[in-house]
């Protein structure tokens, strides 16, 4: 489990359950509630994607949904906005973009 | 087939939830549909397993458990891509789970479709580590988790104080608070707008006490010039607005709240007539007192239609539902009536003082550098859209269809707002003469399978 990477979670008046997903292929331990974003940054990587045609990195940018830059590949699906996207149990979570 | 509906509501943040509940009690069945999972929108935001509203609970509790009654009809999950006139009423298209209605046909539909942040690009602004206000509030808010370990925070308002304070209480280190704006000396001619805003007074209040506390001091007229680094976020250039001096800061987060702009999508497809505010530096839909657009039956209410908060959406919502509720024919008191349209205007009155003293200034524009990224979806640059001005694309309509600026997956919500200012700057135009492009259904990327009209 790499919780301990750089956990950047705070303290929580109630906490989800724990679930496993995995991101980039390694185990990491989040909590039912979360967005994938948040999952993503408490492990203090900011860097979601690189883009098509420039290949610059991208990351979490509006946080609701509206401007598609913090997408990542979910169980298979590409292009799946990780601000707007709750974990679950065993989810498969791939960032640094889709490759054109 | 498509259902019929008295009543539709578009968006159950406060605007919507409040004209739903209002309609409700008027005796109207209500349909109301939000692209999240849970109602109450960015404002009154739910965490998705505890469902609980942090700070809101009871104003938000309130009006969501105003919902739980049999007439009413709550779709959530569910995206309204499209919006046309038909028969009369308006024809919804919606995507949303298994068993929501793919069409919907409307009497009468108020949209409440909220607001996103204004983007202001700068060189850099595409980094990892660059976020809206909004995202990290929502970071450390909601999701409890720090968004970057050294936070610098560019914009204007007291919206930023209130996320400087988060951040200082999550324990970030607040490098810097940096405000777009003078120092509103001029604050206290508008005492009386103010006056009896006791909550939110004191919000702001607490919000500064925080900052002193922690030592960090509000920069004014200061914004951030231009953000460096690899991979992330690592160095940040910041000076005057002028851009005649400069520092460079280390930081790997910066948040930038520059004021809200209205999501017109919906009220444009509709075919609704919009009309450009200066004090708010956006396109809004003309409405009349009953917040009716130029489309009979067809209401807009909240920031949707003009950035005022919460409090002006969430009585702009109910006196939309009482206006709806009289074209269909059912009786409202007109005492309540004219109670409402007091409240609303006293609460405007406040709104129009932070449009006031925290302007939106297209000034902040000059920064952009011909290698600056602009249209974010399709990577398009400055420099191709100045050339593209430069034979004669003098609209945004035609820029876009040059560049390819604002056709990505946004639609141009991010470069819509700063495409039109560079035009009009560079061609020395007005930005309503530069308008704003065309919306096209669907209003938000959809799966094809959730567009098409099957029955199952």
């Amino acid at each position: 489990m790499s919780s301990a990477r750089d956990d950047r979670r705070l303290p929580r008046p109630v906490v989800g359950d724990r679930l496993t997903v995995k991101v980039d292929g390694q185990p990491v331990q989040a909590f039912r509630g979360e967005s994938v974003a948040a999952v993503l940054l408490a492990l203090g990587q900011q860097t979601f994607r690189h883009t098509e045609r420039l290949g610059a990195p991208r990351g979490v940018y509006c946080g609701m949904g509206v401007c598609f830059d913090c997408l990542v590949t979910v169980d298979g699906q590409h292009y799946v906005r990780a601000c707007v996207t709750p974990v679950q149990e065993g989810m498969v979570i791939e960032t640094g973009g889709v490759s054109s | 087939m498509t259902e019929s509906v008295d009543l539709a509501i578009v968006g159950a943040g406060p605007a919507g939830l409040a004209a739903a509940a209002q309609a409700a009690e008027l005796g109207l069945p209500v349909t109301i549909a939000d692209a999240f999972s849970l109602p109450g929108g960015q404002y009154y935001k739910q965490t998705t397993e505890l469902g609980v509203m942090p700070a809101t609970e009871g104003q938000a509790g309130r009006l969501i458990e105003g919902l739980a009654r049999p007439h009413v009809r709550l779709l959530l999950g569910t995206l309204v891509w499209g919006i046309f006139s038909e028969r009369g009423g308006y024809l919804l298209c919606l995507a949303g789970p298994p068993g929501t209605p793919r069409r919907l046909w409307a009497e009468t539909v108020i949209l409440a479709p909220g607001a996103y942040e204004r983007p202001v690009p700068f060189p850099g602004w595409t980094l990892p580590g660059v976020m809206t206000a909004g995202a990290a509030l929502g970071m450390v808010k909601h999701q409890r988790v720090l968004p970057g370990r050294r936070v610098l925070l560019s914009g204007t308002g007291p919206l930023q104080w209130i996320l400087a304070r988060h951040l200082i209480d999550a324990g970030a280190e607040l490098v810097g608070v940096l405000d777009a704006n003078r120092f509103p000396w001029n604050g206290w001619r508008h005492a009386g707008a103010v006056w009896g805003q006791w909550g939110r007074l004191g919000e702001g209040w607490q919000a500064w006490w925080a900052m002193v506390k922690a030592g960090v001091r509000i920069r004014w007229s200061r914004i951030v010039l231009r953000a460096e680094g690899d991979r992330q976020v690592e160095r940040v250039v910041v000076g005057p607005v002028d851009g005649s001096r400069s520092e460079t800061v280390l930081a790997d987060t910066i948040c930038l709240g520059h004021g809200f702009t209205p999501a017109v999508q919906l009220s444009r497809l509709a075919g609704c007539e919009h009309h450009y505010r200066p004090d708010q530096a956006a396109f809004v839909p003309l409405r009349d007192e009953w917040l009716q657009t130029t489309r009979s039956g067809l209401f807009v209410v909240g920031d949707g239609a003009g950035i005022g908060g919460k409090d002006v959406a969430l009585l702009e919502g109910k006196l939309a539902a009482m206006g709806a509720a009289l074209q269909l024919g059912r009786d409202v008191p007109p005492s309540r009536i004219s109670t409402l349209k007091r409240d609303l205007s006293r609460q405007r009155r406040f709104a129009a003082v932070l449009d006031a003293l925290f302007p939106f200034s297209a000034r902040l524009g000059n920064l952009l550098t011909d290698d600056t990224v602009l249209c974010r979806c399709e990577e398009v640059t400055v420099g191709e859209i100045r050339r593209a001005i430069d034979e004669r694309a003098t609209t945004v309509s035609a820029v876009r269809m040059l560049t390819r600026a604002g056709m990505g997956r946004c639609q141009g919500r991010m470069c819509g707002g700063p495409l039109a200012e560079l035009i009009a700057r560079q061609t020395a135009q007005a930005v309503e003469a530069v308008g704003i492009a065309a919306p096209r259904p669907p209003i938000m990327p959809v799966e094809l399978e959730g567009m098409l009209e099957v029955e199952s």
